[in-house]
């Protein structure tokens, strides 16, 4: 059966088209048709993430509104073949969205693909909302710092309150995804620790994503981080995956480097 | 030299129907018997004693340093019942009824946690059992109990608050704010002794 994800963060610049991206792509590697779809009307940026920005030619805006065929906008990821993604709009803004066409949109890429992946735009307003109003299950991204947590916060809030699946009176599942974590920072007591926001959030934490700097130059090369089988933030993308798609996999939390040379060098000895 | 500083919720109101005024304060009297009253116009003998009779606090046609902001209109006619004011919406400002006796809403029970953006406006008391997170607020005309983690707002006009340790939230009991430095104690319990508020410890089975 056909699930539909949102991607949620509340604030922007957290890692959430990364993520998208990511747990896209590591999706198709558990060989499960998946489509990843850029919800952030007038900002694309997932296409670059993907490498896939030359091959736009139609969009989802333009299949809701029957200019195009569905067939015609979606493009097939050149990293996997069971990934496809479907662009946003870069011409228009978040205003020309419609709840009746999006769940036409929707119920159309459920009948062909196992995940459909929607990477929400950052804030609460009316792309958001639109966003979230047909999805089954959320998954919020945060990064660990105070600001980006209650921004979170405020978009559970609302997820609670505005999907469809509430209206209906069930409940729509929510994981949390830590993303940029540093756990030295942690041990300086200059980051919050992941219980920390699972105390204040209150949802099931689906993995931990250390901080990476290999993913701004994976991003900027249009290359998921995912591809890189040696990056830790890789790794942990790929763990994410598995457990999107049911797989039983341990939840890894990052640790702390035993602290300079002098520190690495006992590690190496002990 | 002691001194206090205090948020006063303040009603300014005209008196330029006098039946008008004293239908429109018995009927919010629960509202607002804890504030002080701005009257604005001529206050006759008889309207004197009303408010004299309900021991309300009251300034007549005092400048008031306003800085022109959060002032919050009721207005007295029913055709505005429509008004959108959130505290229309939840307890009911205005009324055809006599108003016999202070009429509370029954104890409103917040289950979840309470989340950044969400507004908890009660005429009565409020109990909340999970946490209430930065951003979110519960105002009660009541007594207020949270037994999670306080990291957003509390203001209570009831008879008292029940509060574990928070040094983020922000506490007021009858508009002062409370210091969360003085929240000591692993469930502290704020009210009125005299005219002085005070922090005492409370223990859950005494709460039981």
């Amino acid at each position: 059966m056909s699930k539909v994800i949102a991607v949620i963060s509340g604030k922007g610049g957290v890692g959430k088209t990364t993520t998208t991206a990511n747990i896209g792509l590591g999706i198709a590697m558990q060989m499960k048709q998946c489509v990843v779809v850029d919800f952030d009307i007038g900002q694309r940026n997932l296409d670059m993430i993907l490498g896939l920005e030359n091959r736009v030619v139609y969009d989802m805006v333009q299949v809701m509104d029957g200019e195009a065929a569905l067939d015609q906008a979606l493009i097939r990821s050149k990293a996997n073949r069971n990934l496809h993604f479907l662009p946003a709009s870069q011409t228009k803004d978040k205003s020309v969205l419609e709840s009746a066409k999006i769940k036409q949109l929707l119920d159309e890429l459920k009948k062909k693909f196992e995940y459909v992946i929607l990477d929400a735009p950052a804030g609460i307003e009316s792309g958001f909302e639109h966003t979230i109003e047909f999805a089954d299950s959320a998954i919020v991204v945060v990064n660990p710092e105070v600001s980006s947590i209650r921004d979170s916060d405020r978009a559970i809030g609302i997820l609670d309150s505005k999907s469809q699946l509430v209206k209906d009176g069930k409940e729509v599942e929510k994981k949390l995804i830590i993303n940029r974590f540093d756990p030295d920072m942690v041990e300086k007591g200059e980051m919050l620790d992941s219980d920390d926001i699972l105390e204040i959030l209150g949802i099931e934490l689906l993995g931990i994503v250390p901080e990476d700097k290999g993913v701004i130059d994976a991003s900027n090369q249009g290359q998921p981080i995912i591809m890189n089988e040696k990056s830790q933030a890789g790794k942990a993308y790929k763990r994410i995956s598995k457990r999107i798609c049911g797989n039983k996999t341990p939840i890894v939390k990052p640790k702390a480097s035993k602290g300079g040379i002098m520190g690495r060098l006992k590690g190496i000895f002990s | 030299m002691k001194c206090r500083q205090y948020n006063v919720k303040i009603f300014e109101i005209g008196l330029d129907d006098p039946n008008s005024f004293r239908d429109f304060i018995d009927a919010n009297l629960v509202l607002i018997k804890n504030h002080l009253l701005s009257l604005k116009g001529t206050l006759d003998e008889t309207t004197k004693e009303f408010l004299d009779e309900r021991g309300l606090k009251y300034v007549c046609n005092m400048e008031l340093p306003l800085p022109g902001r959060g002032v919050n209109e009721f207005c007295l006619t029913k055709s505005d019942e429509s008004s959108d004011s959130k505290a229309e919406e939840s307890s009911s400002v205005i009324t055809d009824e006599e108003p016999e006796e202070f009429k509370m809403d029954p104890l409103k029970i917040v289950k979840g946690p309470l989340r950044s953006g969400q507004y908890i406006q009660h005429n009565g008391d409020v109990l909340s059992t999970d946490r209430i997170n930065s951003g979110a607020k519960i105002a009660a005309m009541g007594s207020v109990v949270a037994l999670g983690k306080v990291d957003g707002d509390i203001s209570s006009a009831g008879d008292c608050i029940i509060i574990t340790p928070t040094k983020k939230g922000n506490i007021l009991f009858h508009g002062t704010r409370i210091d969360g430095e003085k929240l000591i104690f692993p469930l502290n319990l704020i009210r009125f002794e005299g005219d002085d508020i005070v922090i005492k410890p409370i223990s859950k089975k005494e709460f039981n």
